[in-house]
């Protein structure tokens, strides 16, 4: 299937987001925070990106915007932004992707969100740094 | 510009030209009088001149010794009263040429001659002419007297109408208008219009009425941002747990062959894991929003703040093997609190001190006790806290800097911790410089005065503090 690089600074949703991801046949690897994320990013670029927003050390929104900025391919990944902040919506606009998803959801619409990103691809353009 | 001095300028003002008014009719009416007085006197006098004229003649018509006897009585009595209404000089120098002339006639009587003595004639006609012309005088003046009193009746009559219009313009410019102003103002924010503000004009008095009304609406639209973000925030908090819960639901769907035994108790591990802490936060939420409402409720009995801080620390031991735990104690500890609170006090500020600090470092925590106080400090080897977020560290939804991973739980604990130390009649404060460990000190009094209570609701004032965002 994809393979996924998956961001969450809550053990156990990271753990159970990570483990039903393998489970359908995907390869998950798991980071803590941006810093965890943008290494792991660098070992090698995925498919797919799934983040929390909000994370101690380096939050969801300045790791999408360091990957853009940093521009080693990075920047090609489609970004599927996860938190419970009511307003998700204003974030994942701010960041320029398409793909957001608010917490709770089922696993159902999250591996249907995974599905639509990877079939449709589009990367993260934040707004404010395309000039 | 002040209302009461306003009222006061107006009611001097208009009482001077009232006062002004009386004196000016007062004099008039007494100029007047002494006029008409004169005017009376004069008339009189020369009546009295004129009677006197008549009577020389007749003296000198009458031919019996008894005759003229009679008629020069008469004539000695209408002198002296003619003489009596004399006041200047000048009457009384005609009155005395009158009298030596009338003298002179009554004793010259009966000389033949029937014709009045030309001297005693020039003598009566110069009386005749002072008392015309005197009487003359007193009329111009009188008539002098009448116009400045029409003048100054009007002067006054359009001073007191134009101060009256300048007082009722200056109260409704200062006072009514504004009020209204005011009164509209508030009956659109009463009617649920909260972003109306009511127009700062008028008198000083009305004017600060407006501004505290202002910061009160400002103060209430705070409070609503605030409560909105409370609510957000609670929100966000609360769907984590959820959102890890409700993905586990996925480990068991028809279309998927069940985890293996193991794998299906750590997910129910973890499901359980993530109930407690959804029901540690609506705790949390529900204790912080009765301590905000002033309901907290103590249970007071006798116990050792040291012994609970024992106990507090061996808890903590156990969930944190990494860091080095110390506790010390001086003195008697004993006092009269709700124990269950103070626990969470001092696990709050515990665990505080484990969560923002690095594994391996020391939490010492001191218990003290004096006369009739008691303190306990608990220090950590953490970032510290910044002198700015030291002075909101204490609102609700303030929380260290995120730098440490896992650090759980949504701002409420010192917020609460506090409040609960309030409710006891003590106190917490925070020292702390960047970068060198931070020491959360709180006291308490020992209060074993007071008698052990059952549930006593404790009516907390307003904690004042903004709920700061997250």
């Amino acid at each position: 299937m994809a393979s996924i690089v998956l961001i969450d600074d809550d053990d156990d949703m990271r753990e159970t987001m990570a483990d039903l991801l393998t489970i359908e046949g995907h390869e998950v690897r798991t980071a803590r925070n941006g810093v965890e994320g943008l290494q792991a990013l660098d070992t090698c670029i995925p498919q797919l990106v799934l983040t929390d927003v909000e994370m101690p050390v380096l939050d969801g929104c300045a790791m999408v915007y360091r990957m853009f900025v940093e521009n080693l391919g990075r920047e090609n990944v489609p970004i599927v932004v996860i938190s419970g902040a009511p307003d998700l919506g204003q974030i994942a606009k701010a960041l320029g992707t398409p793909y957001y998803l608010v917490k709770p959801f089922p696993l159902e619409m999250l591996t249907s969100t995974i599905e639509r990103a990877l079939a449709e691809a589009i990367p993260a353009r934040p707004p404010g740094l395309l000039g | 510009m002040r209302l009461r001095r306003t009222l006061t300028f107006a009611m001097v003002g208009l009482g001077l030209i009232t006062l002004t008014a009386c004196i000016a009719l007062v004099a008039s009416t007494t100029f007047l009088r002494r006029t008409v007085d004169d005017l009376d006197r004069a008339h009189q006098t020369a009546r009295l001149a004129s009677s006197l004229a008549h009577q020389s003649i007749r003296y000198e018509l009458e031919t019996s010794p008894m005759g003229r006897s009679l008629s020069e009585a008469q004539g000695r009595v209408l002198l002296a009263r003619a003489t009596s209404l004399t006041h200047s000089p000048d009457e009384r120098q005609v009155f005395e040429d009158l009298a030596l002339q009338l003298e002179k006639h009554w004793r010259s009587a009966g000389e033949g001659d029937p014709r009045l003595p030309p001297d005693l004639v020039s003598a009566l006609i110069r009386i005749d002419d002072l008392f015309a012309a005197k009487a003359d005088a007193q009329s111009r003046r009188a008539h002098t007297i009448d116009m400045l009193a029409t003048v100054l009746g009007v002067a006054i009559a359009v001073l007191l109408a134009a101060g009256v219009v300048f007082f009722l313009w200056t109260i409704n410019q200062f006072v009514f208008r504004p009020v209204q102003l005011l009164a509209n103002s508030v009956a659109r924010f009463a009617a649920g219009d909260t972003t109306v503000r009511v127009p700062v004009a008028g008198a000083e008095e009305i004017r600060q009425i407006a501004l505290a009304h202002n910061a009160m609406a400002d103060a209430l639209a705070r409070t609503r941002e605030d409560q909105l973000r409370y609510v957000a925030t609670v929100v966000h908090d609360l769907r984590n747990p959820l959102a890890a819960v409700q993905l586990a639901v996925g480990y068991v769907t028809p279309h998927r062959p069940l985890p293996s035994e193991a794998r299906l108790r750590e997910v129910f591990g973890m499901i359980g894991r993530q109930l407690r802490r959804l029901n540690s936060l609506v705790g949390d939420v529900l204790n912080a929003v009765q301590i905000e409402a002033g309901q907290i409720v103590l249970h007071k009995t006798i116990c050792d703040l040291g012994q609970l801080a024992e106990a507090s620390v061996s808890l903590f031991r156990s969930m944190s093997p990494y860091h080095r735990f110390e506790l010390s104690r001086a003195g008697s500890t004993t006092l009269c609190a709700d124990a269950t609170r103070l626990e969470q006090v001092l696990n709050n500020l515990i665990g505080n001190a484990v969560k923002y600090s690095p594994q391996g470092s020391l939490v010492r925590v001191t218990v003290g006790g004096e006369d009739d106080q008691l303190s306990v400090a608990v220090s950590d080897e953490g970032p510290g806290i910044s002198p700015a977020l030291e002075r909101q560290i204490f609102r609700p939804f303030t929380r260290g800097p995120s730098e440490h991973e896992e650090v759980e739980g949504i701002g409420l604990g010192l917020y609460v911790s506090k409040r609960i130390l309030e409710a006891h009649g003590g106190s917490i404060q925070v020292v702390s410089s960047d970068g060198q460990g931070a020491t959360f000190q709180a006291t308490l009094p020992r209060d074993l005065a007071g008698t052990e209570t059952g549930p006593e609701p404790v009516l907390l004032p307003a904690s004042g503090e903004q709920w700061s965002s997250v």
